[in-house]
């Protein structure tokens, strides 16, 4: 790992709190590279006779100027219990080729296509969080957004779950839980029925989010798509297809103006669920849909969405 | 209560028989469900049971259960009417939703036939490397002569036309079908032949919709010009009323000028709620009205969505799907959709 390696990130976290001018100047949100130490993409173990080995520090640190900036592979990131998954799969979720599909095969399918997206561009030695932020504004690099949101939000799914005797064991923090009761959610089964329900505003393919905004408080989303937690403008929580509603005119002038007026995001996500096809298919066939999400919700691990939450 | 409970469940009885939907039958997947054998070259039979006969039947669950929990009398029995009808109006969207998608994935399977020479497999990570046909040579093109010759003189070529077409489904990354249309346009179609009504159709199109996305564009689009129009109307009226209470109120009270603006201002952010029925002229709903030019038919839809071809195909195997998918269009079925082209005599080229 290059970025993250502990020599740097704590360097990078004294930077953070210290100079956030220094950061944003170099045009990098102070905020979500939080998110960037968890949702690493990026890793060296594929071919990297193929590049050359020096870190990409010379971004965000100043110390090293003179650093060449390496250039690596996208690759499937390695997750805390991945042989055991890989081979016993998640017990109460998925079998060991439920796994496969929904995380080795799938996680390969985009970052292989985000290297081949992004190969020769200003993005080809980004994060897939960096690529997040920097194309979510230009309709023109979705292509590119589509693969590094996929990847991304599928890296912040896969870190939360764990088998379901293990997830039984966690508990949302008491301080999520009391921002949680401002949002009427009071138990933790509330939260989880909010979340099916959320998932089940989506139409097609989609993901469900817990997310923090700005101003502390919690909220369940759902995104159409490739949706992003961290930009309003590529939430995509609505679809325009049928007759819309005042309110969802109302929400998408507000939105336009929220835009137009280059209004800053501050939102993270502390819970990623894949709604997508692909998530459930291989162990719940193409109309299971149902029967996934009222598994998934059983085994989050709380202790990973508790940590999640931005502390400084 | 326990009566009017009784009754309830009668006049539900009722409904439901009045307009149930069923599933479509389409004669190819029936023979194949009931000898449980594959698409050749297409799909498998597990793949036909989950897409159309699971699937499909959840939609028409789906779409009786809406149309009993909105008390939706007479609806059409026709699927393209009841999506018309039910198309603009927000509280139906549930029901428009599932009729729409029931209706796309019935569109798609209905063009298919059986083509013995291709087969399919689940493909490996090497497939997205994999460097693209530049053949020109176009298998299972359209027989129809007529029809190939549209195509031709509208995409350049059939495999331009092939490529453009795989292409647009392949951008496709959630659920969405891509079609071939055909295309008119009113305000030309008027002007060619003035006294008939019809619409002339004179190009072929590849259009991309996502979800429920519907094809006909006459319908779709312009909501939110509709929306914003409906808007402004109301606070133009709101506006107008509370200018002739300023009016009649400056004449009573000039010297309080600054006092009544607020009081105007005021009244004017509460009759923009209260004033609901407010009513434009015809010129202004003919505007509201005359969003789109275009009139749109299908022809052929391409189902590209995740779950057609994760079975078969896998992860990695959407390119693969496509291709099939072309080589399994039944061009007789979509030449038997085409409307009557529309050929100027003469080109005019400026």
């Amino acid at each position: 790992m290059n970025l993250f390696d502990s020599k740097y990130s704590t360097d990078l976290q004294s930077q953070i709190t210290l100079s956030c001018q220094i950061l944003l100047s170099l045009q990098i949100h102070p905020l979500p590279l939080y998110a960037c130490t968890h949702t690493q993409n990026f890793s060296t173990t594929t071919a990297p006779h193929m590049f050359t080995k020096i870190a990409l520090a010379g971004r965000s640190s100043r110390r090293s100027q003179f650093g060449i900036i390496k250039r690596s592979l996208h690759d499937v990131p390695v997750l805390k219990k991945q042989p055991e998954f890989a081979q016993n799969g998640i017990a109460g979720l998925y079998s060991a080729n439920g796994f496969k599909s929904a995380w080795s095969e799938y996680q390969k399918y985009l970052t292989t296509n985000l290297t081949l997206k992004t190969k020769g561009t200003q993005h080809e030695t980004r994060t897939p969080f960096q690529i997040i932020l920097l194309t979510s504004k230009n309709g023109l690099e979705q292509p590119i957004f589509h693969y590094a949101s996929q990847a991304h939000n599928n890296h912040l799914f896969f870190e939360l779950l764990t088998d379901k005797d293990a997830a039984a064991e966690t508990v949302p923090s008491r301080f999520l839980m009391e921002r949680l009761a401002d949002e009427n959610i009071l138990t933790l089964q509330d939260l989880k029925d909010k979340i099916i329900e959320a998932a089940n505003t989506l139409t097609g393919q989609g993901w469900v989010y817990l997310v923090e905004r700005g101003d502390k408080s919690l909220k369940v989303v759902a995104s159409n798509n490739d949706g992003t937690p961290y930009y309003f403008g590529r939430g995509a929580s609505f679809d325009m297809n049928g007759a819309i509603s005042e309110s969802t005119y109302e929400q998408y002038e507000a939105l336009k103006e929220q835009i137009k007026e280059d209004e800053l995001d501050f939102t993270l996500p502390l819970l990623a669920i894949n709604v997508w096809d692909v998530a459930f298919w291989a162990d719940y066939g193409l109309n299971g849909k149902q029967e996934y999400l009222k598994n998934v919700v059983d085994c989050i691990s709380w202790d990973v969405v508790n940590q999640r939450r931005f502390q400084i | 209560m326990f009566k009017s409970s009784r009754t309830v469940s009668k006049v539900r009885l009722l409904f439901q028989r009045s307009v149930s939907y069923n599933l479509p039958s389409i004669r190819l997947l029936d023979s194949l469900k009931s000898t449980e054998s594959d698409l050749p070259g297409l799909f498998s039979n597990k793949t036909i049971n989950e897409l159309w006969y699971n699937r499909g039947q959840a939609l028409v669950d789906n779409l009786n259960a809406q149309i009993i929990k909105n008390n939706v009398e007479n609806a059409p029995a026709n699927l393209e009417e009841l999506i018309k009808v039910s198309f603009s109006k927000n509280d139906l969207n549930a029901l428009f939703t599932n009729a729409s998608l029931l209706h796309n994935l019935q569109f798609f399977l209905e063009s298919l036939k059986t083509n013995e020479d291709r087969s399919f497999s689940k493909a490996q990570i090497s497939a997205l490397l994999k460097t693209p046909s530049t053949s020109i040579k176009v298998e299972n093109a359209p027989q129809d002569e007529s029809l190939a010759e549209w195509i031709n003189d509208s995409f350049g070529s059939m495999v331009e036309f092939k490529t453009l077409l795989l292409n647009s489904a392949a951008s496709i990354k959630g659920d969405g079908t891509t079609w071939l249309v055909a295309q008119a346009t009113y305000s030309e179609s008027a002007m060619r032949d003035g006294a008939s009504t019809g619409v002339s159709f004179d190009t072929l199109a590849i259009v991309n919709t996502y979800n429920a996305g519907i094809v006909d564009d006459s319908m779709r689009s312009g909501q939110v010009t509709k929306m914003k129009h409906q808007k402004q109307l109301k606070l133009d009226a709101a506006n107008r009323r509370d200018q002739e209470r300023k009016e009649m109120a400056a004449g009573e009270v000039q010297e309080q000028g600054q006092a009544v603006e607020e009081v105007v201002q005021e009244t004017q952010k509460r009759s923009i709620s209260a004033d609901e029925n407010a009513l434009g002229s015809v010129e202004e709903a003919e505007e509201v009205m005359l969003f789109s030019d275009r009139k749109l038919v299908p022809l052929l839809a391409i189902d590209a969505s995740m779950r057609a071809y994760l079975e078969d195909y896998g992860i990695y195997g959407k390119r693969q799907y496509l291709e099939n998918v072309w080589h399994c269009v039944d061009w007789d079925v979509v030449a038997s959709r085409t409307p009557k082209r529309f050929k100027p005599s003469m080109v005019f080229e400026y």
